[in-house]
């Protein structure tokens, strides 16, 4: 039970504050000093207290689907391995459970997105939903070949077991992987170069366009849960490259956070030096995760290293 | 060493997928020039406890003609060419993308079921050669600028080098320094034609190539 | 003497180049062509012979190298007339490329090492290229860019499999010379050799025009002037022909004869049946002939799949292909010269008006054709009954069938050119033909009726040798 309040104590807590490490570093490279770090959590705290509009057209999916996708991530985060923590729910195959989780917040995203009856949010709901065709297959094949690596079907058995040694005789595909693993964050948490949170150009947006229409509480739950699924994708990508171990909780547990404040910085360096790229080329940013994850994989079979 | 062997055949490769997906004529030299001097490196890795002086020359000859030589001369062929972008290819880049990547599995599979006859330091040599030929030889098929299907071809020559490289010491040299000279004399051609498609046409397009059909 | 027939032409190409004077150009041209054939010809009594590793010249290699000496000597005497107001760099240019182009085709039929085998091949596309491009427009550059780009990818993708073979050989043979290739075949590794036939076969396949990587052959052999479209397709075409020789004389020893076989039927049919379709209805008279060469490799590569008696038709055929595409791109030459149009439609009446040539056009339709009599048909009668005798019965069907086809397809072409009344405006006789232009096809003629009623004995013999280095039965 402790472990589970302390698992979602993080997952509650964290969050924003890698939000808030991007915006930062974006501002130091844009010569300004920015938004304090704690900014997202003042964002999140004033649109909870705010009152919400709903258009008349809307029914109850429009005001359910923020809350049940905010709810549904949580559930993920919840079967995720967390630094040194063990996962308080794992089983094996967890991996596929995990995904549609993910799966299952998008439905509810697009759906909502769908009920305004805006053609412009259906544009959205459209494009998030061709990109994470092509994601959700990446990031199965990149827990598969970390599953066959690690010999562990649970999330916890893949991030907490013997990656590390992996490393020593396979590290040019993880290197792979982790680049497969980095280029699928940066889609399905809609950074740049494939999507701008902070613009709202229409042309180019894809998720911002899909939660437009929603207000106040809603729209706090929209962006804590933004923040969540990037901490989540964050701390997957961190475990994999530090090859984390469950002893020495003090020094891993640092490790660990580094690493994620590190990926923030990353994330922001890549966004202030990179421009979005136009639509169609997305397409090639995500085949190309894709053929990264095929190639490990490929290697790996060859090789039989399974 | 096998682990850093690995990890420069699959930056090599890595960067086979960046010049099927750029679109500038001119990031697509720069890139082939990074792509052919990382391949000057590979004998070094492949043969770390028995370096010679002919392998040492062949290396270097490799990253002077492949790394510098020959992209500066498709510079200059592009000098006069207003359009440098490459615009609707025959085969778009996306299903290039994917059929390279199927071209990987393939070559892995394929490459699974042959034995060389020789100790090699990694066995990712002969699927990343296989792989870099296929996707060579889709950018000549699948681009329309002449400059595009150059490098295409210079791409495929590079697998094709990389798999000599596995020759290197059982072959003689003869063969070796054969292959470049003849890439030289090729792109000496090449460039000749190239350059008079431009004077001809005003760009290296090969799609205003079309008057000789049936 | 083989150093001889090798040198020679690449020393007068070299000195060609700075040599002034168009007369003397012409008359190097000659000479080295004469002394190239009378040398070819002084090496029959005393086949095989070897330099050293690198360069010998057995039977194959001696028939393919004559078939090319004569053509090009034919082409010499041809080129006497037919430059008239072209630059005179053009002419040096022209003149030297073609000795070089001469010296290296020798060096592909005398290599014995199948990587320089390839760098012979190799020149042979390079020395071409200034051929074809001769005449820079628009339709030259965009026929010699598909020229050189599909034979370069046809060459590197044959190189790889020159390094397949390599690896085949490592184990026991440790070399690639064709000779000890051959005597120690059984020890290659066999699925790398497969490996390597397959590329092989695509990178010469792709030389020697066979369909579906034929693509080059029709733009090529339509804008070089028709001097060089005769040579590419009598000699050019016969040395890449001898390069899948080469392999199959490998696959002979080793045992692999019906793989290779399986794929070169099939490739030589489809060939036949993509000339059909694009000889239907040409408009180009030129491309026409070019698409007919397509076919006679097909006919080649099916020849030497059927095996047995096949290969030696197949053999036969080579020589009476290269005799009767050199009559017909000759004769393009000259009505090209009359006419100043490559298009069917505009060209009427050749018989009315240029007897000769009309003659000559109808007889290089009746050579390419294979009618009876002419040499085409029993090297073309020689491999069906080699497809019968395999019971091969549906290839041979297909055989007939296509052979049907395309001589329909050529009959209406030609006949139309050759005996649609003149126009109003054509109806004067044109420029008298210069006897350079008529003797050298006349020459060919001869040669192709002869080898239709009488094989020469030394030549029999020449063939038997060649086909049993193939492991055919005469």
């Amino acid at each position: 039970m402790s472990s589970l309040i302390l698992h979602l104590g993080i997952l509650l807590a964290f969050p924003p504050l890698l939000l808030g490490v991007i915006t930062k570093t974006k501002a130091f490279f844009a010569g300004r000093r920015g938004a304090p770090l704690c900014q997202p959590y003042y964002d999140i705290f004033k649109l909870m207290r705010k009152g919400s509009v709903y258009s008349v057209t809307s029914n109850w999916i429009f005001r359910l689907g923020p809350l049940i996708s905010t709810a549904v991530i949580l559930a993920a985060g919840i079967v995720l391995p967390i630094a040194v923590f063990k996962a308080p729910v794992q089983f094996g195959g967890d991996i596929i459970l995990f995904i549609y989780l993910l799966g299952l917040a998008r439905f509810f995203m697009v759906l909502a997105a769908l009920d305004t009856g805006s053609s412009f949010e259906g544009m959205g709901a459209c494009r998030e939903a061709t990109f994470s065709c092509l994601s959700e297959i990446t990031i199965f094949l990149n827990l598969t070949i970390l599953a066959l690596l690690s010999r562990g079907l649970s999330l916890s058995g893949i991030f907490l077991g013997g990656l590390a040694s992996s490393w020593m005789q396979v590290g040019p595909v993880l290197i792979l992987v982790a680049a497969s693993f980095f280029l699928v964050l940066l889609s399905e948490n809609s950074r740049i170069p494939v999507d701008d949170p902070e613009t709202h150009l229409e042309l180019t947006m894809i998720h911002e366009v899909m939660v437009l229409d929603h207000s106040g509480m809603e729209l706090g739950c929209i962006l804590y849960t933004q923040a969540l699924k990037l901490f989540l994708f964050g701390s997957m990508l961190v475990s994999m490259v530090l090859g984390l171990m469950p002893r020495n909780v003090w020094g891993q547990g640092l490790y660990f956070i580094l690493g994620i404040l590190g990926l923030g910085v990353v994330i922001g360096v890549v966004e202030s030096a990179m421009a979005r790229l136009r639509l169609n080329r997305v397409l090639y940013l995500l085949y190309s995760a894709l053929i990264f994850s095929i190639f490990a994989l490929i290697v790996i079979l060859v090789r039989g290293h399974v | 060493m096998s682990v850093w062997l690995d990890a420069v055949l699959i930056l090599i490769v890595l960067l086979g997928l960046l010049i099927i997906v750029s679109h500038r004529l001119g990031s697509m030299i720069q890139i082939f020039g990074l792509q052919s001097c990382i391949l000057g490196v590979v004998p070094f890795f492949l043969y770390a406890n028995g370096i010679e002086f002919f392998i040492i020359i062949v290396a270097l000859a490799a990253i002077v003609l492949r790394g510098f030589l020959m992209p500066s001369f498709l510079y200059w062929a592009i000098r006069h060419v207003d359009m440098r972008t490459e615009i609707n290819p025959t085969i778009g880049i996306g299903t290039t993308l994917l059929l390279s990547g199927l071209a990987i599995v393939g070559s892995f599979l394929l490459a699974s079921k042959l034995v060389f006859p020789m100790k090699i330091a990694s066995d990712m040599v002969i699927p990343c050669s296989f792989s870099l030929i296929i996707m060579g030889f889709l950018l000549v098929i699948g681009r329309m600028k002449a400059i595009s299907q150059v490098v295409g071809y210079l791409v495929l020559e590079n697998g094709i080098f990389l798999f000599a490289m596995l020759l290197l010491k059982k072959m003689p040299l003869l063969v070796e320094m054969g292959i470049l000279l003849d890439l030289f004399i090729a792109a000496v051609v090449l460039g000749i034609v190239v350059n008079n498609i431009s004077d001809e046409f005003n760009n290296t397009d090969t799609v205003q190539l079309t008057t000789l059909k049936d | 003497m083989l150093l001889f027939l090798l040198l020679f032409p690449l020393i007068a190409g070299g000195m060609v180049f700075i040599l002034p004077g168009r007369g003397h150009r012409n008359r190097v041209l000659l000479l080295v062509s004469l002394a190239h054939t009378l040398g070819v010809f002084s090496l029959w009594k005393s086949v095989p012979l070897s330099l050293n590793d690198f360069l010998g010249l057995d039977a194959l290699g001696l028939l393919i190298l004559s078939v090319v000496s004569v053509l090009f000597l034919m082409v010499a005497v041809y080129l006497m007339g037919y430059f008239k107001d072209e630059p005179d760099m053009t002419h040096r240019i022209f003149t030297g490329f073609l000795l070089l182009f001469l010296a290296f085709m020798t060096l592909v039929t005398i290599s014995r090492h199948f990587g320089l085998l390839l760098v012979a091949i190799e020149a042979t596309t390079l020395s071409s290229v200034p051929l074809i491009n001769l005449v820079k427009t628009k339709q030259s550059i965009e026929a010699t860019w598909k020229f050189l780009i599909l034979c370069l990818i046809g060459i590197a993708l044959a190189l790889l499999g020159i390094y397949f073979l390599a690896v085949a050989a490592m184990g026991n043979v440790q070399s690639i010379f064709i000779d000890k290739l051959i005597s120690h075949a059984p020890q290659l590794s066999m699925p790398w050799l497969k490996l390597s036939v397959i590329f092989l076969l695509i990178g010469c396949g792709t030389k020697m025009g066979l369909a579906p990587m034929h693509t080059w052959l029709p733009d090529a052999h339509s804008q070089a002037p028709s001097p060089v479209s005769a040579l590419l397709s009598a000699c050019l075409l016969n040395c890449a022909f001898l390069s899948v020789l080469r392999v199959a004389q490998v696959c002979q020893a080793a045992g692999l004869m019906p793989f290779l076989s399986s794929m070169l039927i099939v490739l030589g049919l489809i060939s036949m049946g993509i000339a059909y379709v694009f000889i239907l209805g040409q408009e180009d008279y030129k491309r026409m002939f070019a698409y007919s060469s397509v076919e006679h490799m097909g006919i080649l590569a099916l020849g030497i799949g059927l095996g047995g008696v096949g290969i030696y038709g197949s053999l036969l055929h080579a020589i009476n292909n290269a005799l009767s595409k050199g009559i017909a791109f000759l004769v393009t030459g000259n009505i090209y010269r009359q006419y100043h149009s490559k298009k069917v439609d505009e060209v009427h009446g050749v018989l009315r008006r240029f007897p000769a040539t009309g003659a000559f056009l109808l007889a290089a339709f009746l050579a390419v054709s294979g009618v009876p009599v002419f040499g085409t048909f029993i090297s073309e009668l020689i491999i069906l009954y080699a497809a019968l005798a395999g019971h091969h019965y549906v290839i041979a069907a297909f055989y007939l069938l296509f052979l049907a086809l395309i001589f329909m397809g050529i009959a209406g072409i030609v006949l139309k050119m050759a005996q649609t009344p003149p126009g109003d405006q054509e109806t004067d006789r044109g420029g008298r033909e210069h006897w350079s232009m008529i003797l050298p096809i006349l020459l060919l003629v001869l040669m192709v009726l002869l080898l239709g009623i009488y094989i020469p004995p030394a030549l029999n013999d020449l063939l038997q040798q060649s086909s049993r280095l193939l492991g055919g039965i005469d």
